[in-house]
């Protein structure tokens, strides 16, 4: 981690540097270009391309002036201009005219902002450009046409064409939303800051404090609820893994016929959407429901078993029923690998005549753990975000009153979703939505970047 | 008839020069029902077109219940309806995020035609807000006449032995503070917002603790039974005897139960050696013109039709929900109903349902839950206390 | 199964099994199966096989009756001859005798309700030690049976987990066709039978409108699979070949971005997609799932860095363009990889509910399939359209299981290998 932000600091400070060069040793049409992009294109012959970037210069001054402006001028507060209301005694209403929005004011300069770190990144290029034209007329050499221009396209600057479509949606649809929803975190965006009839503004690290001590009842929950998360997650993780093998391994044992009748059975239950099948096993555990109904018909039990009512049956419940959803997709996931572990290791275990259980333990586990690490991990943060299961069969429940709009099954997530679609407590919601971000997103890169196989990844080509 | 016509003509060119837009463009109202709304609905507004020929409207129905209308309309204000329903509980969030129109066009009128305490309910302080529609939003006992007598049903006791006897169940969501709250109640607590906005509530008090006991003896109970309103739905008249709901499931109750079909006050129940009568919440739902729409005049009257006499009758003729309209709630018909009669008899002892209770109920239903699932590690007063706690925080 | 085994060894099982036969042909015999208390006020407690015999419920028994005498006969055959064809019936015969017990309890309940001889309903409490003994015993003989064969006895296992797994499918389907309304029904097996919750969903449609959801859903997951099958791929293309200054950082970022909780990034997407006049549209459908799946290139790397690189080498040193490499060498040998993400993304849009939801609001027309049933189930249209959405939910799952029993070849050739090497 540390390396690469030294790296990124060496590349900000070369930035400038070649700025500054660029300025000092170009002639009047490069430096012009500073002020007026493509200007050096332009007057170097290079037509199309001084054009294009005149025009995505005049577009983006457009945009700021036309668009951005009015909400970038109030990022510092978020609005100062509530809905206004004024009597009309010829209409017989008070006439209503809305006053800022404090959510498209964040929304807009956030996106206003990125739009303006792109343009700078297409300001840099026009300079570049303009001081190679002028470097290679300098040397007398000739000016890569626009066609040359699309011919790299499609060779040395062939990921630029490829990635920049999908960049760009990820761009709008993640990485926009993600920032403003960070940003969240830091105002009192709640039920009675709600726009467009209340504004909400900035509070700096308020709901931090809250979360970690200053409101005992948030921090104690939020305390309880990570961990029954982590506790979630670790378990329901491993169990998954472990029991996923193992049918995989059954499945896949030489003597076992009709393996794809096998597999499909399995498969069956992963391919009917996980919303329906989770919302028939809660109609199923329910303690009105046909399973209860059954075991008390036929004698098994006096009272329902609480599934999914009562705090430790329903942990369990929501463990075993994830692994009835998560088996199978471990299963088909492991069978590949499974069988790509060396035969000969086999063979020779069980010339010394390793039992099975051994051979699981000795060579079988070592393996899949040594190749699936990252995979785990990737199960481990979807656990951690594992929303479907906890939210569709016992909405976090049961409630108790120790816990601030929490139940006992409740993940960092679910807990989130109630406060944002209940009670519209936005701000609260985004600072826990850090958390999990961070607890996701720092594990997974340690791991990929930690674990030998990102390092080798040039081998396997 | 020239004279007439002339008049028309200067009528239609006045309006035309006054009201340009509307003489040019359609009013596009939306307005939000529940699901079992919407065919009444469609007719409602189709009268209200007709009333209304001089102006085109389009008008888009969608359906969102009563109880989720604050959840939907906050996900965002612009794009909500026009005009919706939303039950009384939601009135002061809506208020406080400036998201109703303040009924100033035949404000009169409307107070007049409605019950004094449905205008209190939709109103806050001396501002009108929103259109009383119905005032059946409480609940009370349905049972099976062939199962419980009519002396039984005045004790909770009584009910549950009756039920025992047949082997069947007596229904209550506990685990819903709207429901729970019957007990708090009726043994005197209070629970209300203050002028502050902040919520006063002593249900961990000396009374408090022994309604928690009494809820706690009737959970415990073999014939107690909770669930959702399906549950009670599917079971009564075959495993359920007794039942607290509401009188929007009075018609599936009915066809259920034929000719054992009962409704009553709630009972009252033990609490410390006495007998106490079940308080309750009472309710209405409203109209309610979003301060967003780009038609204010032509919503608010759309409002005031869907909640005038004819339609309130109407309400009550299709759906059999319970009329805030003074003139229909006196109507003999409304006076027979077994379910608003019900109604009716608990009314006594209902509180309005204080308003503004959003911190109220999660850990109202946490209590509930605990004491259905019989986890009895901390004592009542302790999950009382810890409840109001969180009722009381922020 | 290669291997010749050697009689003897096969005696020396069957000798092993065998008793285990006889025992179970005994028990089998020894009915009285059914303890049934006395009534009230009655001097007699009727045994299981009286209670069965007065009601007639012994005609339900006849097939285990059968099995009890072919049991009898195979298991008398084989003491004086034991070959694998033997031995492979035993194997069958004691997968009917388990499954013989467990029909026995359910006619047991069934006949001892209806007979009114109980004075309470009957219970798993009234059964004999006999009957557990014929069950435990069925299933060692089943497992020592197989292990007679060399087979392996994790049928047994597979077996019982695959009920486990199928039972609730099951009970969807049969919900599907029961006819009377009503949810957390406190039975399985429904009172009436009928094709109308499947009619219902395509005639019924003025508040859920489900062929309409349908194509919706069809038209939005074909899109959405057209585009994010294109992006993904020249993403995973690139950042498996290409070599370029921000690569690492491309890679880092794409792994943790889609970390932050997803639905309450979906309402800035709403907003920004109803700035630019898209929201409750298909179309914001398309852009924010095909904006998602673009996520999902780490499947497709894993491969693509699986594709020899001497390959496009050899092209590029022919002349050849990074645009030419990619068309003619790498997306031909992608076969597995293309089909695996196109099913994916097609699959998408049939499961969520979440995010279409913050996108459509109350929109019903602009629905699709998932979010429409999950509407269908909330408390207050439960009660009414529970069997309707079970109905729903089979027309969803046919089409996406025949996809998934496809993609399964995939996932076990180990195309899914790349996302675990990272």
């Amino acid at each position: 981690m540390t390396s690469v932000t030294a790296a990124r600091r060496k590349a900000r400070k070369g930035i400038f540097r070649e700025l500054y060069e660029t300025f000092r040793d170009g002639d009047a049409a490069t430096r012009l270009s500073f002020l007026v992009m493509g200007f050096g294109s332009l007057v170097k012959g290079q037509v199309i391309k001084g054009l294009l970037y005149l025009g995505s210069q005049a577009l983006m001054v457009w945009y700021l002036v036309g668009f951005a402006w009015q909400y970038l001028s109030k990022l510092d507060t978020l609005g100062d201009v509530g809905m206004q209301r004024v009597w009309s005694e010829e209409r017989q209403i008070f006439v209503r005219t809305p006053g800022d929005n404090s959510l498209l004011i964040l929304l807009f300069s956030v996106l206003s902002i990125m739009l303006v770190l792109g343009f700078l990144v297409l300001w840099r290029a026009n300079i570049r450009s303009a001081y190679r034209a002028q470097r290679l007329k300098e040397q007398g050499k000739p000016l890569p046409t626009f066609a040359d221009d699309i011919t790299s396209m499609v060779n040395e600057r062939y990921h630029i064409t490829l990635l920049t479509m999908p960049t760009l949606m990820v761009l709008a649809f993640t990485l926009l939303p993600t920032i403003f929803m960070i940003l969240l975190a830091f105002t009192n965006f709640d039920q009675t800051h709600q726009p467009p009839g209340n504004m909400f503004t900035w509070v700096g690290t308020e709901n931090f404090r809250n979360l970690f001590g200053g409101h005992p009842l948030i921090a104690n929950t939020f305390g309880k609820v990570l961990g029954w998360t982590m506790i979630w997650a670790v378990i329901a993780t491993f169990t998954n893994y472990l029991l996923g093998m193992v049918l995989a391994i059954m499945i896949n044992n030489k003597g076992i016929r009709l393996k794809a009748m096998w597999r499909t059975i399995f498969v069956v239950t992963i391919a009917v959407p996980q919303f329906v099948s989770l919302m028939l096993m809660s109609q199923i555990l329910h303690d009105q429901g046909p399973l209860n109904a059954l075991l008390k018909q036929f004698g098994f039990i006096q009272q329902s078993i609480p599934f999914l009512t009562d705090t430790t049956t329903a942990r369990l419940t929501v463990l075993v029923v994830n692994l009835w959803v998560g088996i199978p997709y471990t299963m088909l996931i492991t069978s590949g690998i499974l069988m790509n572990i060396p035969k000969d290791l086999y063979e020779s275990a069980s010339i010394d005549g390793a039992s099975p259980a051994r051979m699981f333990f000795s060579i079988t586990l070592p393996y899949m753990l040594f190749v699936t690490t990252p995979y785990l991990i990737t199960a481990f943060v979807g656990n951690i975000n594992n929303f479907n299961v906890i939210f569709l069969l016992t909405r976090g429940g049961p409630m108790v009153t120790e816990y601030y709009q929490a139940g006992k099954t409740d993940l960092l997530v679910t807990w989130l979703y109630r406060l944002t679609v209940d009670r519209q407590d936005y701000s609260l919601a985004s600072t826990i939505g850090i958390f999990v971000f961070v607890i996701s997103a720092g594990l997974s890169l340690l791991v990929f970047n930690m674990s030998g196989s990102s390092r080798r990844e040039e081998e396997f080509q | 008839m020239k004279k007439l016509l002339s008049l028309a003509l200067v009528l239609s060119l006045a309006l035309t020069l006054a009201l340009p837009v509307f003489a040019t463009e359609p009013v596009k109202l939306k307005v939000w029902g529940s699901q079992e709304d919407q065919a009444m609905l469609q007719e409602m507004v189709d009268a209200f077109k007709a009333a209304n020929a001089d102006k085109t409207f389009e008008v888009e129905f969608g359906v969102v219940s009563e109880a989720d209308a604050k959840t939907r309309y906050m996900e965002d204000p612009t794009a909500a309806a026009d005009v919706f329903a939303f039950a009384d509980d939601q009135l002061p969030a809506f208020v406080a995020a400036d998201a109703l129109y303040e009924v100033t066009r035949n404000k009169d009128e409307i107070i007049a035609a409605n019950i004094p305490s449905s205008v209190k309910a939709a109103s806050s302080g001396d501002h009108l807000y929103a259109y009383p529609m119905t005032a059946d939003n409480g609940y009370f006992l349905y049972y099976d006449k062939s199962v419980i007598s009519e002396e039984q049903v005045k004790t909770l006791d009584g009910i549950l032995e009756a039920a025992k006897a047949a082997n069947k169940k007596v229904f209550m969501d506990v685990s819903n503070g709207w429901y729970i709250a019957s007990f708090f109640l009726g043994a005197g607590c209070e629970l209300r917002v203050d002028e502050n906005g902040v919520i006063v509530c002593d249900f961990n008090n000396e009374a408090g603790v022994k309604a928690g006991e009494a809820i706690k003896a009737f959970t415990a109970d073999e014939a107690f039974l909770t669930g959702d309103d399906n549950i009670l739905k599917g079971g009564i008249g075959e495993t359920i005897a007794a039942g607290v709901s509401g009188a929007w499931n009075a018609d599936d109750i009915k066809s259920k139960l034929g000719d054992n079909y009962a409704a009553t006050k709630l009972p009252t129940f033990t609490m410390g050696g006495e007998q106490v009568q079940m308080g309750s919440f009472a309710g209405f739902k409203l109209l309610g013109v979003n301060t967003m729409t780009q038609y204010p005049e032509e919503a608010m009257d759309l409002a005031a039709w869907l909640t005038n006499e004819e339609n309130q009758l109407k309400r009550f003729e299709v759906r059999g929900l319970g009329p805030a309209n003074v003139n229909v709630a006196a109507s003999t018909a409304v006076q027979d109903n077994i379910a608003l009669a019900a109604l009716a008899a608990q009314a006594p002892y209902a509180s309005s349902q204080a308003a503004g209770l959003d911190n109220y109920w999660a850990p109202a239903e946490a209590f509930g839950t605990t004491m259905e699932a019989k986890d009895y590690t901390k004592d009542v007063k302790t999950l009382l206390d810890e409840m109001v706690t969180a009722i009381t925080a922020k | 199964m290669s291997e010749i085994r050697k009689p003897k060894a096969m005696r020396h099982n069957l000798v092993r099994a065998l008793p285990v036969i006889a025992v179970l042909a005994a028990l089998t015999l020894l009915l009285p199966w059914l303890h049934v208390p006395a009534q009230e006020g009655a001097d007699y407690a009727r045994t299981g096989i009286n209670l069965l015999l007065f009601d007639r419920g012994i005609l339900r028994l006849i097939p285990l009756a059968a099995a009890a005498v072919l049991a009898l006969l195979v298991g008398l055959s084989l003491l004086a001859r034991a070959n694998r064809a033997g031995v492979r019936a035993l194997v069958v015969l004691f997968s009917v005798a388990v499954m013989g017990s467990i029909y026995t309890l359910l006619t047991a309940k069934v006949t001892a309700d209806a007979s009114g001889l109980m004075p309470q309903p009957f219970l798993v409490a009234h059964l004999q030690i006999g009957f557990w003994a014929f069950l435990l015993l069925s299933l060692v003989g089943l497992v020592v049976a197989l292990m007679a064969l060399r087979q392996p006895a994790t049928y047994v296992v597979l077996t019982a987990m695959g009920v486990v797994w199928l039972l609730p499918i099951l009970w969807l389907v049969i919900t599907s066709l029961r006819a009377e309304s009503g949810a957390y029904t406190t039975y399985i097996i429904p009172k009436g039978w009928t094709l109308s919750n499947y009619t219902r969903l395509f005639t019924e449609t003025e508040q859920f409108n489900f062929p309409r959801w349908y194509l919706n859903t069809l038209w939005v997951s074909v899109v959405t699979c057209i585009i994010t099958t294109t992006l993904v791929l020249m993403v995973a293309y690139t950042l498996s070949r290409l070599r370029f200054p921000a690569r690492r950082a491309f890679l880092n970022l794409g792994l943790i971005i889609a970390m932050f909780p997803g639905f309450m990034s979906m309402i800035a997407v709403y907003h920004i997609l109803k700035a630019v006049g898209l929201a409750k549209s298909l179309i914001s459908l398309i852009l924010v799932y095909s904006g998602g799946g673009v996520l999902g290139y780490t499947i497709a790397k894993g491969f693509f860095d699986t594709i020899p690189r001497s390959l496009d080498e050899a092209a590029l040193i022919d002349g050849a363009s990074k645009n030419t490499v990619f068309w003619k060498i790498i997306l031909p040998s992608s076969r597995p990889i293309l089909v695996y993400t196109a099913i994916t993304a097609f699959i998408a849009p049939w499961v969520d509910f979440i995010f279409v939801s913050v996108i459509m609001k109350d929109d019903y027309a602009n629905y699709t399939v998932a979010l429409g049933l999950f509407k269908m189930l909330e408390r207050e249209h439960i009660y009414q359209y529970f069997t309707r959405f079970c109905a729903g939910a089979v027309l969803v799952a046919i089409p996406i299981t025949l996809l998934f029993i496809r993609i399964q070849k995939f996932y076990v050739e180990g195309v899914t290998g790349g996302a675990v090497k990272g």
